[in-house]
């Protein structure tokens, strides 16, 4: 175990030294530093050469009511945020290496191919030492109430729909009951993105327990830290480190998490109130927080990228042609260093739909679709029948091409880079017209029924590449109206990308698996169906003292090694 | 009964009835324009459209469902104090209540000083018409509300960042609160700035106001008379004019400083502070309904208690009211 322990914390260590180098602090007061390409900024340190003790004030931006991760109410970055410090989660993600098993839950993890007469299994070896806070050892049991509360089946379970659940047939005692056996009814690659995180029996072998119990609390943990309290009405969530915990103790004495709007999170970073806060992508906030003396900004590119969805059931956009020429008419280079430049960033547009640069497997798959022409968008205006017109703006049978560009009203950014692409699209003849409505009402009354020819929005790409976005490229299923498209709100598919996800997520093999995932990034490229744009940064203000928290781009914090540098 | 408290009593039961329909319009309107739905919608993955329907039925958001079967399962629980759930399930009630406190803690010191500087401001200025002094107040007071106050609160923290610099260590906090169980220092280290920035837009305002009432009184006739029974230019200002002019005034604050309950956004927002104004704009951009209803109603519930306040402060300053 302590063997263990020890291999890991090497491996981790290499990994995160790659970046650091890529990304040494600046001087003292330098302003800015130049963006790390790299895949991980944490300024990493080892534990030996941190200061036992210390409490970390950390800023969050919201706020949230339900706290179990799998809730439909509880899906938020914040979430995770804090119950990645208390809950378990079997595997961890190594930027450099993918997914692997944590060694303080999971002693190792088999995988066996399913055969023409028996299904693919998972048997998960588990840490015996691994217990809950009230003292109940983790075992198998956990991971099949887990399961089952989160196939989709059980009734009263509040679930957020997760892919991969509803593939597992059974979860099975193995040789004792510190063994589990997840036999699934259909193959599954990402099996590593499951039970993340687990939670206990008596939670989720209970819909009210499940969907009542991490309401305002996180009444049960297993983690380097426990909850010391949850405040609702001051917004803070207190963690202290815990004394039963079978790994190595917590750094840190506590990490207290006090959300507040990003205006007052900026300035109580700049005062001291709080260590560390995530930023968002905006040159103002990241020029403030670099200002403080004795704090940085850490940046690494995060698993998420920024795209524009185009209504492939619009009457505009349903020919291929027009879509490609859309493609072609924007300059994805000019938005993104629109977006970037003012972090001090400089980034290719991103070239998939799945994979993001830094990922195994990661191919530039936008081919000829992926420049910027306006004359061949011209040209195939032309070929589609549209004709210029006398203001520019090309026309058919009387109709005009001026497409509808949403934007969430009062954000500013969005409405910057409409303003930027019905620029670019009037070069090509394409007229956009830029159309404000309530960020309430984008998606449920707009994007979802189909409403609207341009969107931009953020897609969370990233570790599981197919479990993650599945529903967004999937052909549309029977519902009690008919087809309904769901979150595939490009309303753009085929059977041949449903086939070719398939086969990544059945496939075991590695290679064979990303192969597939490629084939069917580059079907979504030859379908027009969503452009996207650029990969974007993860950004977080951290004192300039403090070690293994920042951006950990694909990975994820190690909690118990962050902590304050010795002097 | 004396005349006084039926007048208070039969102004109460105005104040419930207005209360009543303030807040069914509030849920009628939220009810009738927003929709949480987006919310589930812009989840990646988003849950089954089956569990949307059913989270939105338990608390009672449903937009297929007629308004006014909403507005019944709404209106019976509200009469119970039961203001139901937010879109992400929070007990509306409870959250309100946290807000107020907050709201509270931020608002209350910065009005009172605002009000009472502003107040005294104004008099001076006043009592002065015209003279050197009177210019020099109206000129800071123009400056002040001319700015923004998001502009001022801004301002200040730069300048308190500024000085904790200077002297190396956090004298003042410029965003949150004191964390619980924090000494009286803390407190007033968190307390100092959002009091400030509360208190001279609302001071430089109530100024101007007064400054016109008091004015006017100086030059009236009963100051006049009090003067020729022999008292004192100062006396017969401090104890006719102004409490004449505080009658306006007091009323004026009242309403001024309830509307900043729920206006009050940009300086919570400033201040990393979770208030009513922000439950209000957040509630709105989640399209959700019962919260949205609630900060409205509490609005309504503030405006009522400001007339209450203004009331009780008109029947003990006007001896002609209780006569």
């Amino acid at each position: 175990m302590g063997e263990g322990r020890a291999r890991r914390g090497a491996a981790l260590l290499c990994a995160v030294a790659v970046g650091a180098a890529a990304c040494s602090p600046a001087e003292e007061g330098a302003g800015p530093r130049p963006a790390a390409a790299g895949g991980v900024d944490v300024g990493a340190a080892d534990r030996a050469d941190l200061e036992p003790g210390g409490t970390l004030d950390w800023g969050i931006n919201e706020f949230p009511a339900q706290w179990n991760p799998h809730h439909a109410d509880g899906n938020l970055a914040t979430v995770r945020t804090v119950t990645d410090a208390v809950l378990p989660t079997p595997f961890e993600v190594d930027p450099e290496e993918g997914p692997r098993p944590d060694p303080d839950y999971l002693l190792g993890a088999e995988v066996r191919e399913a055969g023409p007469d028996r299904p693919q299994t998972v048997t998960l070896r588990l840490n015996p030492e691994a217990h809950w806070s009230d003292g109940t050892p983790i075992t198998w049991r956990d991971y099949r109430a887990t399961a089952d509360a989160l196939d989709g089946q059980g009734d009263g379970y509040r679930v957020r729909g997760e892919v991969g659940y509803d593939r597992i047939a059974r979860v099975r005692q193995g040789a004792d009951e510190y063994e589990a056996v997840v036999e699934f009814s259909e193959p599954f690659s990402e099996y590593p993105s499951l039970f993340a995180p687990l939670l206990p029996e008596s939670v989720a072998g209970d819909p009210e327990a499940f969907n009542g119990d991490y309401k305002g609390d996180i009444p049960l943990t297993a983690g380097p830290f426990e909850v010391a309290g949850v405040d609702d009405g001051a917004r803070r969530v207190e963690l202290r480190r815990s004394e039963d915990w079978w790994g190595d103790p917590a750094v840190l004495d506590g990490i207290v998490f006090t959300a507040m709007d990003q205006e007052g999170l900026d300035s109580a970073f700049l005062d001291g109130g709080i260590d560390a806060y995530a930023l968002p992508v905006d040159a103002g906030s990241f020029s403030r927080a670099n200002s403080a003396g004795d704090g940085e900004v850490r940046v690494a590119l995060g698993p998420d990228y920024r795209h524009i969805t185009l209504n492939g059931e619009s009457p505009l956009l349903r020919d291929r042609k027009v879509r490609h020429a859309v493609f072609l008419g924007v300059n994805r280079q000019a938005l993104t260093d629109a977006a970037l430049s003012g972090l001090g960033m400089e980034a290719e547009p991103l070239g998939n739909h799945f994979l993001l640069e830094g990922q195994p497997g990661f191919t530039d798959n936008s081919g000829q679709w992926g420049r910027h022409d306006p004359e061949r968008a011209g040209e195939l205006l032309d070929e589609a029948g549209w004709k210029p017109g006398e203001d520019g703006i090309r026309q058919k049978d009387g109709e005009r091409l001026e497409l509808r560009f949403l934007v969430p009203r009062g954000f500013r950014p969005a409405q910057d880079e409409a303003e930027m692409v019905q620029a670019m699209l009037s070069e090509a003849g394409i007229g956009v017209t830029i159309e404000p409505v309530g960020g309430d009402e984008l998606f449920s009354r707009y994007v979802l029924p189909g409403d609207y020819d341009m969107v931009a929005f953020v897609n969370t790409g990233g570790r599981f590449p197919i479990s993650n976005s599945l529903p967004q490229w999937a052909s549309p299923v029977e519902g009690p109206d008919g087809e309904e498209w769901r979150s595939n709100v490009g309303r753009i598919g085929s059977k041949e990308i449903d086939a070719a996800m398939d086969e990544a997520l059945e496939s075991l093999d590695e290679e064979a698996s990303l192969r597939a995932v490629n084939r069917a990034d580059e079907l979504l490229w030859q379908e027009g169906h969503t452009l996207p744009l650029y990969q974007r940064p993860q950004l977080m203000g951290v004192r300039s003292d403090l070690a293994n928290i920042g951006a950990p781009g694909f990975g994820t914090h190690q909690y118990e090694d962050i902590g304050y540098l010795k002097e | 009964m004396s005349r006084a408290a039926l007048f208070l009593l039969r102004r109460l039961a105005g104040y419930a009835l207005l209360l009543a329909a303030a807040s069914s319009c509030a849920y009628l309107l939220s009810a009738a324009v927003l929709d949480p739905t987006g919310n589930y919608a812009a989840q990646q993955p988003p849950p089954s459209p089956q569990t949307v329907e059913r989270q939105l039925a338990e608390r009672n958001l449903d937009p297929d469902v007629p308004l006014g079967r909403r507005y019944l399962v709404w209106a019976s629980g509200a009469v119970t104090g039961d203001l139901g759930q937010t879109w992400d399930g929070r007990p509306v009630s409870a959250e309100l209540a946290d807000r107020a406190a907050a709201s509270t803690r931020l608002l209350v010191l910065g009005a009172a000083v605002g009000a009472v500087a502003g107040v005294a401001w104004g008099a001076w200025a006043g009592a002065r018409k015209d003279g050197a002094g009177d210019t020099a107040a109206t000129l800071g007071a123009v400056l002040l509300i001319s700015v923004p106050p998001l502009v001022v609160a801004v301002v200040l923290q730069t300048l308190a960042i500024g000085l904790n610099t200077a002297s190396g260590e956090a004298l003042l906090r410029t965003a949150g609160e004191a964390p619980p169980g924090s000494g009286l220092a803390d407190q007033v280290r968190y307390m100092v700035l959002p009091t400030v920035a509360l208190a001279l837009p609302l001071a430089a305002v109530v100024s101007r106001y007064q400054r016109g009432l008091m004015a006017d009184e100086a030059g009236a006739d009963y100051v006049r008379t009090a003067r020729a029974k022999g008292l004192t230019r100062g006396r017969a200002l401090r104890g006719h004019a102004l409490r004449t002019s505080l009658v306006p005034a007091s009323t004026y604050v009242a309403y001024t400083a309830a509307a900043m309950f729920t206006g009050a956004v940009f300086v919570e927002r400033v201040f990393g502070r979770h208030g009513v104004g922000g439950m209000l704009v957040e509630a709105v951009e989640a399209g959700d309904v019962n919260a949205a209803a609630a900060a409205c109603a509490f609005g309504a519930v503030c405006v009522v208690a400001a007339g209450a306040v203004a009331d009780t402060l008109r029947v003990a300053l006007d001896p002609r009211v209780r006569s």
